[in-house]
């Protein structure tokens, strides 16, 4: 599991890496330009060239983070039929049905999982696994990754629709709520324990 | 437009904030002075409290100069009086943006106790750079709002100048400009969210830089505890632009815009030197997360810079 874990990582880092130095290229050639290229077909054609760069390796950053969710769930031989599974449908329905039909499915058994999840977190339940103790930190950690999985289905998937606005803010809101929890975790479960004391004082 | 009202209200903020940030900036240097001298440390949370005042008074008075602009410079119709809107603008755009980060830092240091001296003296000496950048390259009561001002100078020029066509179309204009960029909620709250959160870095790298030549678990903690803060506030800050990117340049790359990128690698950086805390136990990784600690500001001064040198939306020049 840690070894799975690190391997991801790893992945996350160099997709990251890649991705940051081809926007660092893009970067240090916008900015030699004349002042008003962006008007130009020359544009148009960086614009295709980084596209063409970059959308692979963000695809594929996209499907790390789909293989991430069901880690939480599922160890060993089973992470890994889940994990081949999720990538073989995914790349079917990107064949037959186009890339961000592939991704959204991705994506959306992502989310499932994920509320999965946070349901069994909230139940303290011992077949989610995590790095770190803490009920708090686990709900949070959840939290983020569910929030963020939102985030990106509306910013690849729904993007046009006219709840879009709703879904981005619904994902603000976990995302934002994930990282106090995660972050504050032990000063929340303190502050908790303060107030039960003394309620049971009261009685 | 009551312009002659408008020019007055300008005047005096230059004329009182001026002596106000000088102030504020000799008595940042006074910081270090009173660090470094044993009798005076006792009183060193006073002369913060000094700073923070005089850096607010003059927050003030930025402020007392949007709601003048509010009051003296609605974008109406010279022939039927019609009112196309009010100006409201939000006191940390254009040059006011270092200023409110120095402010913020102000109140931070405020919180920076108990901590040895020779490390709160390193900390205090951000302000006094702060407030010198300000002075030098972003002074906010030096030509308060010099592009606002170019362009309400601008209308004012056609209003008095041109036919009623051509009045209406810049009026449009500016209307346009008015509830998209001025007036939009969003600016409310993307840019403070970010400065809130680049003032909380400042205290962080701290830890991180002694932490690297310290080697104590303090300054780790330190750094962490500031970092997380601003990360969740950076976040929030980020996202929120989000939609307000799609709002504004439909149907425009806008991912490719360099000052996007530049504060998505910014926010990776973060995400990896908090990340990286899951796994200090291992050998030599506090050298690896003081070192992202340290590059994850980096990239915090990289990305205001960029407001300045990159081209795109976000710089300074293109508004």
């Amino acid at each position: 599991m840690k070894h799975f874990n690190f391997i991801l990582i790893l992945i996350t880092v160099a997709l990251l890496g890649i991705i940051g130095v081809i926007f660092i290229i893009g970067t240090i050639y916008g900015s030699v330009q004349e002042p008003n290229w962006t008007e130009t077909l020359l544009y148009q054609q960086y614009l295709d060239n980084m596209n063409l760069g970059v959308i692979p390796f963000v695809i594929a950053l996209l499907a790390v983070l789909g293989l991430c969710i069901p880690k939480r769930l599922f160890s060993g031989k089973d992470l890994l039929i889940i994990n081949g599974a999720l990538v073989a449908i995914t790349l079917i329905l990107a064949l037959a049905l186009g890339t961000k039909f592939g991704l959204g499915f991705l994506l959306a058994v992502g989310g499932l999982i994920q509320v999965v999840v946070i349901v069994l977190t909230s139940f303290g339940s011992k077949r989610v696994r995590f790095e770190k103790t803490g009920f708090f930190l686990q709900m949070g950690s959840a939290i983020i990754h569910l929030g963020f999985v939102i985030f990106l289905f509306d910013f690849m998937i729904l993007a046009d629709d006219p709840n879009h606005l709703t879904v981005f803010w619904i994902s603000t809101a976990f995302i934002t709520v994930g990282m106090i929890f995660s972050f504050y975790s032990r000063e929340i479960s303190k502050a908790l324990q303060r107030r039960n004391r003394q309620q049971l004082e009261e009685i | 437009m009551d312009i002659s009202s408008y020019f007055s209200a300008r005047e005096l903020v230059e004329s009182l904030g001026q002596p106000m940030l000088i102030l504020a900036f000799i008595l940042s240097i006074g910081l270090l002075l009173f660090g470094l001298h044993p009798k005076l440390q006792g009183r060193i949370q006073w002369l913060l409290l000094a700073i923070f005042l005089v850096l607010l008074a003059g927050y003030g008075l930025l402020a007392w100069f949007h709601i003048q602009i509010y009051n003296f410079l609605p974008l109406k119709d010279p022939s039927s009086g019609t009112i196309f809107g009010r100006y409201m603008i939000p006191p940390w755009i254009e040059n006011e943006k270092l200023y409110f980060w120095s402010l913020l830092t102000s109140i931070w240091l405020l919180l920076v106790r108990k901590r040895p001296v020779q490390f709160r003296v390193v900390v205090y000496s951000s302000l006094p750079i702060l407030l010198f950048l300000t002075l030098a390259t972003s002074n906010p009561f030096q030509e308060p709002l010099g592009s606002f001002n170019q362009q309400i100078l601008g209308i004012e020029q056609v209003l008095n100048t041109q036919d009623a066509k051509t009045q209406g179309l810049v009026l449009y204009q500016a209307s346009q400009m008015l509830k998209g960029f001025y007036n939009s909620a969003y600016m409310w709250m993307h840019p403070p969210l970010l400065f809130f959160s680049y003032s909380v870095f400042v205290i962080g790298f701290f830890g991180s830089l002694f932490m690297l030549f310290k080697r104590e678990k303090e300054y780790d903690e330190f750094a962490y505890n500031w970092a997380k803060a601003g990360y969740t506030v950076l976040t929030l800050g980020l996202l929120i632009g989000y939609p307000w990117t799609v709002q504004a340049w439909k149907g425009q790359p806008w991912w490719f815009s360099p000052k996007v990128n530049v504060t998505i690698m910014m926010w990776v950086l973060y995400t990896a030197f908090l990340h990286t805390r899951v796994y200090l136990n291992r050998k030599g990784m506090w050298r690896t997360t003081a070192i992202l600690g340290i590059l994850s500001f980096s990239a915090v001064v990289v990305t205001y810079l960029g407001t300045y040198v990159l081209p795109g939306i976000h710089s300074v020049g293109g508004r």
